[in-house]
């Protein structure tokens, strides 16, 4: 996978509501953990955020905060081709303005504490709205890399959870990329 | 109608009878007996000028409005709710299970509530409102909110006897709305004991204190252990049990004359009298004991089947150790002390779990967060007072064809999968490969031959692979036997893979993909000499990110306390039931509230 591809965001409904037996067979295996782990990516940026109980958010009134996000990579066998697939959930916690918010994320590889690939994702949000973002079904450049968000977060948007999975290659074996499908999103790679 | 009529029959003839037997109040009321609001009086509280409301049976509250009058909303005096302590209902008579007749009541002097199996919640008395007495709720098992007093202001004196709260043998998870009401009164009573789900431990905090609150007994450790009583002119010591989830504590012999007050502490066990010796059942998980001064204890930590034993831990003077640390016997008690018994699964092979360091625990805020160092062995609150903390918590959630392969390589083969992984996993997940011929294939290839691993390790990988547990000591014996005896250990891996257990599970591999249970393991330790601080307290939510608006809080899944007296390194765990309508995406955060000094070193989640 190189450079950016295409931008992938799923309003989260009643087709997150389904468990694995609906979905493909071969699909991955998925870590699932809250917002939380995300961090401030300055002090200054972290003076403006809160961690509660239900993710990292934007708690300032008027400036945009950068938070990043480590995901965890599991079974990244060197034996084995695996592929990988990253979703986050976002939300706008803000009801007393009319106008959408705007978040930017980036899904970024990193090896060697240098960037080695990269995928933008964006979501526009209306006041009370939570949506999935994601990318899926990345092959990783290394077996050894690593994955993480970073993401601009306006005023009152937050990250409720993430979601990795590993999985063998091809969309059809995920579950995260099956889940975009199933909402009409297309999952290119 | 009919019936109506009989209830109404009834209620007039139980309070005909307290009218009777009641003094006649002498004083002049305080309130106007003339306003239709007011109540009128049917009888007293004996040897008292109180008024006494009864309701025995569900047939005495359905005809409440009959006899009282469906104008009063007044009720000066003692509103007694279910049956008297050994009163046996009439034959033809039910219960109160249903307080929604009573709907009418706006105030009342005070509400004794007993015997009243089968009452869930106090629907019916959600207009109480401004103050009132003392509220008393005994022997209610299956009483599980008390929302309706949520309007309930004060709790202070109106003349109508004792001033304060009991709660008594309930089961109440928490005593909110009651916690929002201030107390007042130099001397008032404050008894919560014997509630075995009672694990929200916020008590009343307006007003004045109570002068001895008693909160004990309660199975979850809302327990005040600090109290320390006379008994036949001696001082008594108090013992904390603790025992974690995974085994049971149990008493091996007591002194003669030694007193149990720890009853109890298992729902549906049997109560023994206080003053008698107490059954092995309420020692289970958490109490407290009064020991004499003189008297000795032998205590025994008994892990369940699949659990072991780890070393108990105490502080009780003179306290000997026996058989690998699993007995105590514990011959004076000079101060009082712990006893703490923690059980590990035998043989946990759980390929579904992340573990995190603490690190990646956080206060809420920036600034909350200088209280907050982050060490190699932990987080640890460097503070001068409890912080609030914030944990995420991963899961794993392996697909039952990944999660099949990956659990036999790691139990028959003790190593990660080979490059055959990805076929194995198609194969299954197309159905062109079935998990017993997987199975088989692996039990009877010539790398697992060649570990020649004895006959007792083949038949434990056979039921931790095919069955998903460990064996019970008997049956592994049983099968173990009859590979000694000739039998082929093909032969025994075909009657495992023929066993109803195993087809049961095997089409569960391909239908129930989710799974339905975890265990969360937390391990907490201690620098500081710390045992008399408060225990520190944690809870684990429940995040579902969906389409409506994020809300302050997640679901609360459980609720658990870490003993400051008993701090230790080995995993503390949880047991989670993942809700029925669970999604992949929902996720987990532990709260916990770290006393000064407490380091959190790591949290795992294991799927089950």
């Amino acid at each position: 996978m190189t450079g950016l591809t295409t931008v992938r965001v799923l309003k989260l409904g009643c087709s997150l509501l389904m468990t694995l037996s609906a979905l493909t067979l071969a699909a991955g295996e998925v870590v699932v953990t809250a917002g939380l782990e995300c961090n401030a990516v300055t002090p200054l940026n972290a003076k403006r955020a809160e961690w509660r109980q239900y993710g990292t958010i934007n708690k300032d009134d008027s400036k945009e905060i950068w938070v990043s996000c480590p995901l965890d990579r599991i079974d990244a066998s060197a034996f084995s081709e695996r592929h990988f697939s990253a979703a986050l959930s976002v939300f706008n916690i803000e009801t007393d303005s009319d106008s959408l918010a705007e978040i930017s994320c980036y899904l970024r590889e990193i090896l060697g504490a240098k960037r080695i690939s990269g995928t933008a994702l964006e979501a526009s949000l209306a006041p009370g709205e939570q949506k999935l973002v994601g990318a899926c079904d990345i092959e990783p450049t290394d077996p050894a890399s690593a994955f993480i968000f970073v993401c601009k977060l306006p005023p009152g948007t937050g990250i409720s959870s993430l979601m990795t999975e590993t999985h063998l290659p091809d969309k059809r074996n995920s579950l995260l990329a099956q889940q975009l499908e199933n909402a009409g999103i297309a999952c290119d790679t | 109608m009919a019936n109506k009529l009989e209830a109404s029959v009834a209620i007039a003839a139980i309070l005909a009878v307290l009218l009777c037997s009641g003094s006649i109040r002498s004083e002049a009321h305080e309130l106007n007996e003339n306003d239709a609001g007011v109540c009128p009086i049917f009888g007293y509280q004996n040897a008292s000028t109180v008024p006494l409301y009864r309701l025995a049976t569900q047939e005495d509250v359905d005809g409440f409005a009959d006899v009282i009058g469906d104008e009063c909303y007044l009720l000066d005096g003692v509103l007694h709710i279910g049956l008297l302590e050994n009163e046996a209902i009439e034959a033809g008579l039910s219960p109160v299970t249903d307080l929604r007749p009573l709907e009418q009541l706006e105030v009342i002097g005070a509400l004794q509530i007993g015997n009243v199996p089968g009452l869930r919640s106090l629907n019916g008395l959600h207009n109480l409102r401004g103050d009132i007495q003392f509220i008393s709720i005994k022997d209610a098992p299956d009483l599980q909110n008390i929302d309706a007093l949520s309007n309930i202001a004060t709790i202070k004196e109106l003349g109508h006897g004792v001033l304060g709260v009991i709660v008594e043998r309930t089961a109440l998870k928490s005593l909110r709305p009651l916690t929002r009401a201030a107390a007042y009164g130099d001397f008032w009573d404050f008894i919560v004991r014997e509630n075995p789900l009672l694990a929200d431990c916020e008590w009343p905090q307006g007003g004045t204190s109570p002068q001895s609150p008693i909160i004990r007994d309660n199975l979850l450790g809302c327990n005040n252990v600090a109290e320390v009583l006379e008994f036949a002119g001696r001082a008594r010591h108090e013992l904390k049990v603790t025992a974690l989830p995974g085994g049971t504590v149990s008493l091996e012999s007591l002194a003669p004359g030694l007193v149990i007050t720890s009853r109890g502490l298992e729902t549906g066990a049997a109560v023994t009298d206080p003053l008698n010796d107490a059954s092995d059942d309420e020692l289970l998980h958490w109490g407290s004991i009064p020991v004499p001064d003189g008297h000795y204890l032998e205590l025994e930590a008994s892990p369940e089947s699949g659990y072991t034993s780890l070393t108990i831990e105490s502080n009780c003077f003179g306290g000997k150790q026996y058989f690998g640390g699993e007995r105590w016997v514990i011959s004076s008690m000079e101060d009082d002390c712990f006893f703490y018994a923690a059980f590990q699964p035998d043989e946990a092979i759980d390929i579904d779990s992340v573990a995190l360091h603490s690190s990646a625990c956080r206060a809420a805020d920036y600034f909350s967060e200088r209280e907050l160092t982050r060490k190699q062995g932990g987080i640890q609150n460097v503070g001068n007072s409890a912080l609030e903390v914030l944990c995420p918590v991963p899961r794993l959630i392996s697909p039952n064809p990944w999660r099949l392969v990956k659990k036999l390589y790691a139990i028959a083969l003790s190593r990660l999968p080979d490059s055959f992984f990805n076929m194995r996993v198609t194969q299954l997940s197309s159905g062109s490969l079935q998990p017993s011929e997987l199975i088989k294939e692996i039990f009877l290839s010539s790398e697992y031959v060649a570990r020649a691993v004895p006959d007792e390790v083949y038949i434990s990988n056979l039921y931790h692979v095919l069955l998903d547990r460990s064996g019970d000591r008997q049956d592994i014996d049983a099968w173990v036997n009859q590979l000694e005896t000739g039998k082929s250990r093909a032969g025994v891996l075909q009657g495992f893979l023929t066993s109803p257990e195993f087809l049961d599970l095997e089409q569960k591999l391909l239908d129930q993909p989710l799974p339905i249970q975890a265990e969360l393991e937390m391990s907490f330790v201690s620098d500081l000499i710390a045992s008399s601080a408060p225990d520190s307290s944690c809870k684990l939510f429940i995040n579902r990110p969906d389409s409506i608006a994020i809300e302050d809080a997640g679901t609360e899944a459980a609720y658990f306390r870490v003993p400051t007296a008993a701090l230790s390194a080995e995993p503390m765990p949880v047991f989670v039931e993942h809700d029925p309508a669970a999604t992949p995406l929902d996720n987990y955060v532990v709260t916990c509230r770290l006393q000064p000094g407490v380091i959190l070193a790591k949290l795992t989640m294991l799927e089950k």
